[in-house]
């Protein structure tokens, strides 16, 4: 079937490039469109976003996707 | 699409207001009957309670004619049910997560649906047999049998002493055949809105 796992555990950086742009984790989701709950999911490794959203956040923060997202080497 | 929808959001606010009104007409209902109202000719409570008798008759139609919408119109359904039943779907995680709750709904309502069904349809007895119909010097037997009716119409057609023409009370469905027809269709349902969700 190939060498990759079943799951992937995809880590994150949303919380830094939050905290150097100074905005709450409400204002990022009222800013693209989800709600805190979900926004708080995601930097705690919950949730992850689907393509869509992951690249509405790199858009809004504008970073690379590859920069925000990131496979969590075991 | 969008006028049908406000028309049908107008008759639901009607409806769900009205409860109160409603009650009072049941409470009222269940201490005094037509007889004693219609004793009182002429007078403020017969008024207000011919009143309140087409209030209620007018309300009893839109009920029904709600109830016709909400089973044919997938959005209108999904409004209406989407605030009774407190979902929320704000946004993709809302979805996902909604999405194998009702996974876990439907499972667990079919399982449910199983148990009763089985519960309707197995008859259990345990019998003390007399002396004389001992088997083997036996007189304790259990008996397990199983019974599966459709339909519960009544054999008899009772002309009424009041002289009742029509009477729907019911449908004519045995406990049994309910419970199947709901399995059947939480099954087949769901699968004709994978595909056309698909």
């Amino acid at each position: 079937m190939g060498n990759l796992p079943v799951t992937l555990e995809i880590e994150n950086k949303i919380h830094v490039f939050r905290a150097e742009k100074r905005i709450t984790q409400q204002q990022l989701a009222s800013a693209i469109g989800v709600t805190r709950t979900t926004i708080v999911a995601i930097e705690k490794g919950n949730y992850n976003p689907s393509l869509e959203l992951a690249f509405r956040l790199a858009r809004y923060f504008e970073v690379d996707i590859n920069l925000l997202f990131k496979v969590k080497e075991n | 699409m969008k006028k049908f929808l406000k028309i049908n959001s107008y008759i639901s606010k009607f409806l769900l207001y009205s409860i109160p009104i409603i009650l009072i007409v049941l409470v009222w209902a269940s201490f005094q009957n037509q007889q004693q109202v219609l004793d009182m000719n002429n007078s403020i409570i017969y008024f207000v309670w011919n009143l309140i008798s087409i209030y209620f008759l007018v309300w009893f139609f839109f009920l029904i004619y709600f109830l016709i919408v909400l089973v044919f119109s997938r959005q209108f359904r999904e409004n209406i049910l989407i605030k009774f039943s407190g979902i929320k779907e704000r946004d993709e995680r809302e979805t996902y997560i909604n999405g194998k709750a009702c996974k876990s709904t439907f499972f667990s309502t079919i399982a449910i649906l199983l148990l009763l069904l089985f519960l309707t349809v197995v008859n259990i007895q345990v019998i003390h047999l007399s002396p004389e119909n001992a088997i083997d010097n036996k007189r304790r037997q259990i008996s397990i049998s199983l019974s599966l009716k459709f339909f519960n119409f009544d054999s008899k057609q009772k002309k009424d002493k009041n002289g009742t023409i029509l009477s729907i009370h019911k449908l004519p469905l045995t406990t049994e055949a309910t419970i199947i027809l709901i399995i059947l269709w939480q099954i087949l349902s769901y699968h004709y809105f994978s595909r056309k969700n698909n």
